[in-house]
């Protein structure tokens, strides 16, 4: 016989209990570790998404509110009354049109989940993506709101616009509104 | 020679390979796994280091709303000094420059202004005694300032304050 075959050879690694021990606590331990690790990736997403929301946000009602400082006089109605032909204020799809200076006719609305601004006759380009909701207020010169869908010489006592906008994206909702004294119909000096 | 037992914990390679006149160099050899104790001591260890750095990482995702809070500040001045300054063009009889009067802008404490309830806004106006120019017909002119604070997510209080000057100039 050869003593070398059942010569009892040292073990090289764990007894089952021990391995059995061993995967438990590190099973306790990675259970614990990964709630924080969740809850890390979790909070990436949500700051990631907030602040990209927020951005596009601030993007889109940068530009409105400079399209809107330079909507023009209605030459026919009053000298500081402004160019904007309707205004629609139906809560969550609001939608207004509007001449700016230079003779340009601008619609914005909400189609779907788009905010839409066409500009002089050009198709709607997209201006926002993923919205939720979209209202629009208007005050008239002692900035009591003007209430209701108008139109023509409806929109004539309207001196200022407040714009609402809520975007919604991967269960993350971000709001940001904006408002906007409409210069040409400014009285008095400055 | 019979061999000693193989399953002492701890037994020392040198202390093996004394006792032992021959025998395979994979039975003096020792052993290739870690111990219990070694195992132990890493995950006491991994324990300890690694909750901190995933807190690390979560709080400097908390932290990553500071700049969205500070824009959202500067979003609500600047909605109220357009509103002020519609108030100073106001075609209306009961506006114009001489509304420009604190009294008229009444403090909005942190949950009064909806939709933005972390934040408080306050508007200070001061008629400079120096006319902006001379004759001094119309010539005043005031300082319109909009402050806003909030809570930074860490629960520092900021503030922002926004200026501008009105004229009382009618051309």
């Amino acid at each position: 016989m050869n003593g070398r075959s059942y010569h009892p050879r040292r073990r090289g690694g764990f007894t089952l209990i021990e391995a059995m021990a061993t995967i438990t606590v590190l099973s306790i331990l990675g259970s614990m570790a990964s709630f924080l690790i969740v809850d890390a990736v979790d909070g990436y997403v949500e700051a990631a998404t907030s602040s990209q929301l927020h951005a596009e946000l601030a993007i889109a009602l940068d530009r409105l509110t400079r399209e809107m400082r330079k909507i023009d006089n209605d030459e026919t109605a009053g000298p500081t009354d402004p160019d904007i032909d309707s205004v629609t204020q139906a809560g969550t799809e609001d939608a207004m049109t509007w001449t700016d200076s230079d003779g340009d006719a601008y619609s914005l609305s909400k189609t779907g989940s788009n905010l839409m601004l066409a500009v002089d006759g050009e198709a709607a380009a997209v201006l926002l993506s993923d919205v939720t909701a979209f209202a629009i207020s208007v005050y008239n010169r002692d900035n009591d709101a003007i209430v209701g869908d108008i139109s023509g010489t409806d929109c004539d006592p309207i001196r200022r616009v407040l714009l609402d906008v809520t975007l919604s994206r991967q269960n993350v909702t971000e709001s940001l509104r904006s408002k906007v004294f409409i210069r040409s119909t400014m009285s008095g000096g400055g | 020679m019979k061999r000693l037992c193989g399953n002492t914990w701890g037994r020392a390679a040198g202390l093996d390979f004394g006792l032992k006149s021959k025998g395979s160099l994979m039975s003096i050899r020792p052993r290739p796994g870690f111990t219990l104790i070694e195992t132990i001591a890493a995950i006491t260890i991994l324990a300890v280091v690694i909750p901190p750095m995933l807190w690390a990482v979560q709080e400097a995702q908390i932290q990553r709303v500071n700049p969205m809070l500070a824009s959202k500040a500067r979003w609500l001045a600047t909605e109220k000094l357009e509103d002020i300054i519609a108030d100073r063009h106001s075609d209306s009889g009961s506006r114009g420059y001489d509304y420009l009067d604190v009294s008229n802008y009444a403090a909005q404490n942190k949950g009064d202004i909806t939709g933005y309830e972390q934040f408080s806004r306050t508007v200070t106006i001061d008629p400079e005694t120096d006319a902006l120019f001379v004759p001094t017909v119309d010539g005043g002119y005031k300082t319109v300032t909009v402050s806003v604070g909030w809570d930074n997510a860490t629960g520092n209080a900021m503030s922002l304050a926004i200026s501008t000057v009105l004229t009382e100039y009618t051309p």
